[in-house]
């Protein structure tokens, strides 16, 4: 069911809310944070599908903000969508005109869940800092996408902007989805690394377009086992390989070819193994992200430590105390 | 071991993938591997859980070719698994899958068994690590297990694990025998017993809802709990399990487990940390302390369904079911009272409950506060009037008579308790509330196992346009409306556990052997018995004797 609300205002929407709460028990009472989505270039119902899918995990309040022609006249159109139209949440959409576009943070406060975190997701361009944008300061969990942004950005510096600005811009709390879609890879990794014989890595290879993705994930390699790790570009849009030089010579390959779920497993003198390795959905990845509302350390660490002194070239450091037996 | 660089303790969003291994499960053409282990294997595929290098093989004694058995699995996973069928996983699961036929009691099928394996090795990468799942009758199990043995397809070690069913005997000394087979071929730690009904998620919801709140804990001892009601009911009757459950009955075969697992959580201290180990320490004080708190037959009530109605259908009694003796005294329902000799639980009985075709199916743990004293019935000495006559009225007006000074305070004092009773010495036996309907009164927190997983709190209100009338009134909260709509079944963490080699919520064997210790007295004294169980209606909530075995305590069982 969608509600359209035209010229109409935050008190109302909220009387709304309340309205068919109480007509209907539309809107169940267990939603577990609000999720704020502030569109500025991509089409909002894509991301609003991924929010409704997400929240079949996670049911959410979703507030979709768009803002346009700030300098017109101020006006605020409003729906509210429920049941088969919003998954397990409940949507209100915003779109703002004039003046009110410049206080976002102003018109999200009335309409959010009490005491719930807030989490908010810019589906595709995002604010230099998120966590001091309008708002950015209302939410616990700040999401932005990199890989969505390079597509709007295409063809002007390649992705070394988007990489910087992940690492200058970082506030506990903030992540970033290319950073959650490598998630099922590294989890491959890991485990690549525990079937015997065990033996350290000697070097790294991350091969993939020459994206965001491919810079995380060299400068996590490089970080984590504190060997060189190399970048080869591959005209693809996604990551196709990564592969470790094991001491001694042998080889371990993660290659996910063409094929939209699976990779294979090649380990020098071992038989080829296959294993699933999904491309994921946004909702999938938004999904992963709702799960835990914490800041993610790992995360902060890669984008404030690991990345700028991949990016600086320098040597990649010794291992650790607790890294030098493996 | 080698500590791994790329895996962080810190980065909490890497799930962990298990190192290679060969699945074999004995008795996969069974109910249970259709419809719950081959399609959480399949789950686990489709979330990229499974190891690089898997393989399944199934045996059975069913002359099938492995053709059919992947034809037989694609049904199975077709209809029973939660994730979305995608044809790329299946067909690499199911290019790993082997069916071996045959009778576990001859050596030839664990010859050919360990041909399908060594060749799994070679073209699937397994590396020699095998786990194998006996979803079989556990009078099998030595035979299985000397053969696994013998046929030198399993040796001690970390490299071959073993899987069980309960019920893991059906007593102390079979349970203790059922334990020495399986501990001469597997290391401890190597055996896994899955105890399906309490899936690590529903352990973990209870540990945090236990541990994480502040409101709950300081109330958690016998100062402020009066009595605790573990219910595990299905609708079910016998059904297509006779051959099993004749002779075994509801006693042994759910509360040994179920709720002796589930009383152990709720009684336990806090472990000294949550790891497998303290854990385990923690669960195995708690059942060590639960003791029968008087004569057996004061304690224990047993019963067995006559034919009823099970909402709208008819169905028979148990005697009539297929497959069951004319004569049987096996129990289809089971209640005790048990206590739990901690300092914490002094005072606090524990009654637990089992049955087959009652009246809904519900799995629920309710945690029965104490009544405040300041409360009674609407129809007794709550009324404001018989308070106001024999209460503190009395004293304050006599004293107004005697004293010029205080001429205003004592006649307020006595109006305002004319209207509600509420001044009044501490410990007075005269109520401030009054309460509405069929009074429980007490608080009561209600958590539930299944369906509808969540917690519930009683808690009293205030009738409005009444003067202290106080009616019961529930708080809920549902893991399905705050979470997820498809938590993981419960075989697919529990595999995937088996399968990492980490068993931090299996039962090992000195907690079933504790449990046996509590349920085998129970079982001594209704054999002794000349007399039937009592018989109770399909799709009622039991005997009369599991009431009075409450009422004679002065409580009641709540209506789950």
């Amino acid at each position: 069911m969608i509600i359209p609300l035209y010229a109409t205002s935050t008190a109302h929407v909220a009387t709304k809310l309340v309205e068919l709460r109480q007509d209907g028990g539309v809107a169940a009472l267990g939603r577990v944070l609000t999720l704020i989505i502030h569109c500025e270039a991509g089409d909002i119902e894509t991301s609003i599908q991924a929010a409704n899918l997400a929240s079949i995990e996670h049911p959410c309040r979703v507030i979709v903000l768009t803002a346009e022609d700030l300098d017109g006249p101020a006006s605020m159109d409003a729906q509210i969508r429920v049941g088969s139209d919003a998954g397990a949440s409940e949507v209100i959409v915003l779109r703002l005109r004039g003046a009110p576009g410049r206080h976002l943070d102003a018109v999200a406060t009335p309409l959010l869940l009490p005491d719930a975190p807030v989490v908010v997701w810019w589906p595709d361009v995002w604010p230099d800092l998120p966590s001091q944008d309008r708002l950015g300061t209302l939410a616990s969990r700040r999401i932005t996408d990199a890989t969505v942004a390079e597509r709007h950005l295409a063809g002007e510096a390649g992705p070394l902007p988007l990489v910087a600005a992940l690492t200058t811009g970082y506030t506990p709390g903030d992540t970033d989805l290319t950073w959650t879609r490598l998630t099922p890879w590294r989890a491959q990794l890991a485990a690549a690394l525990e079937i015997p014989p065990l033996t350290a890595v000697a070097a790294a290879t991350v091969t993939g377009p020459d994206s965001t993705a491919s810079y995380l994930m060299a400068a996590w390699l490089t970080d984590r086992l504190g060997v060189p790790t190399r970048r080869q570009i591959a005209d693809s849009p996604f990551l196709t390989a990564v592969e470790f030089r094991l001491a001694g010579g042998r080889r371990v390959l993660l290659d996910k070819e063409s094929e939209e779920s699976q990779a294979v497993l090649r380990i020098s003198g071992q038989v080829d193994r296959v294993v699933t390795l999904s491309r994921r959905s946004r909702a999938e990845a938004l999904a992963e992200e709702l799960r835990r509302l914490e800041p993610d350390l790992a995360y902060g660490h890669l984008v404030e430590e690991a990345l700028p002194r991949y990016l600086a070239g320098g040597p990649p450091i010794p291992p650790g105390p607790e890294d030098a037996n493996s | 071991m080698s500590v791994n660089p790329l895996v962080d303790p810190l980065d909490q969003r890497v799930p962990r993938v298990p190192p290679p291994c060969a699945l074999t499960i004995f008795g996969v053409t069974g109910d249970l591997a259709r419809r719950k282990i081959l399609p959480a294997i399949y789950d686990l595929a489709n979330r990229g859980l499974l190891p690089a290098g898997f393989s399944l093989t199934g045996v059975a004694r069913s002359e099938w070719t492995t053709a059919e058995f992947v034809g037989q699995a694609h049904a199975a996973v077709a209809s029973g698994a939660r994730t979305p069928f995608r044809q790329r996983v299946w067909e690499q699961l199911s290019a790993s899958m082997t069916y071996v036929s045959g009778d576990i009691a001859e050596a030839s099928t664990y010859d050919r068994l360990r041909q399908v394996l060594d060749r799994s090795d070679a073209s699937f990468g397994t590396g020699g690590r095998r786990v194998f799942y006996l979803s079989m009758p556990p009078a099998t199990f030595g035979v299985i297990c000397g053969h696994l043995a013998s046929s030198g397809l399993a040796a001690r070690g970390p490299d071959a694990k073993v899987v069980i069913e309960k019920p893991f005997g059906h007593d102390l000394s079979s349970a203790q025998a059922l334990d020495a087979t399986l501990s001469q071929v597997f290391d401890p730690a190597s055996v896994f017993r899955i105890d399906h009904y309490l899936g690590k998620e529903t352990v973990r919801g209870m540990l945090a809802m236990r541990f994480t709140n502040q409101v709950f804990e300081p109330l958690w001892c016998s100062e402020h709990v009066d009595h605790v009601q573990i219910t595990m009911a299905e609708e079910l009757g016998v059904g297509s399990r006779a051959s099993y459950y004749d002779g075994i009955g509801a006693t042994r075969d759910v509360m040994q487990n179920h709720l002796l697992q589930l009383l152990a959580i709720i009684a336990m201290d806090k472990p000294a940390s949550f790891g497998a180990a303290d854990l385990r320490a923690a669960k195995e004080a708690a059942l060590a302390a639960v003791a029968i708190p008087g004569p057996v037959g004061e304690c224990a009530v047993r019963g067995q369904y006559t034919a009823g109605w099970q909402g709208n259908i008819p169905v028979r009694g148990y005697l009539d079911e297929p497959g069951i003796r004319a004569d049987s005294v096996t129990d289809t329902y089971g209640a005790l009272k048990l206590a739990v000799r901690t300092d914490r639980w002094r005072d606090t009985p524990f009654y637990l409950r089992t049955g087959k075709r009652l009246g809904r199916r519900v799995t629920e743990v309710a945690i029965i506060f104490r009544r405040a004293d300041n409360q009674a019935e609407c129809a007794g000495a709550a009324q404001p009037g018989p308070v106001a006559e024999f209460g503190p009225a009395a004293e304050p007006v006599s004293a107004a008579a005697s004293g010029p000074a205080t001429e205003f305070a004592p006649a307020a004092e006595s109006a305002a308790a004319a209207t509600f009773g509420a001044k009044r010495p501490s410990g007075s036996p005269w109520p401030d509330f009054c309460l509405q309907g069929r009074p429980s009164g007490a608080n009561a927190l209600v958590i539930r196992i299944q369906p509808d997983e969540g917690i519930t709190l009683r808690i009293g209100a205030k009738v409005p346009q009444t003067d202290m009338d106080v009616r019961d009134v529930t708080m809920d909260f549902s893991y399905g409306h705050a979470f997820t709509e498809s938590l993981p079944d419960a075989y697919e963490p529990l595999i995937l556990d088996v399968l990492l080699g980490q068993d931090p919520l299996f039962p090992r064997a000195r907690e079933v052997d504790e449990s046996w210790r509590v349920i085998d007295p129970v079982e001594e004294y209704w054999a002794s018995l000349d007399s039937r169980p009592e018989p109770y209606q399909a799709g009622t909530w039991g005997p009369a004797g599991a009431d009075r075995l409450l009422a004679r305590d002065g409580r009641e069982w709540r209506r789950p």
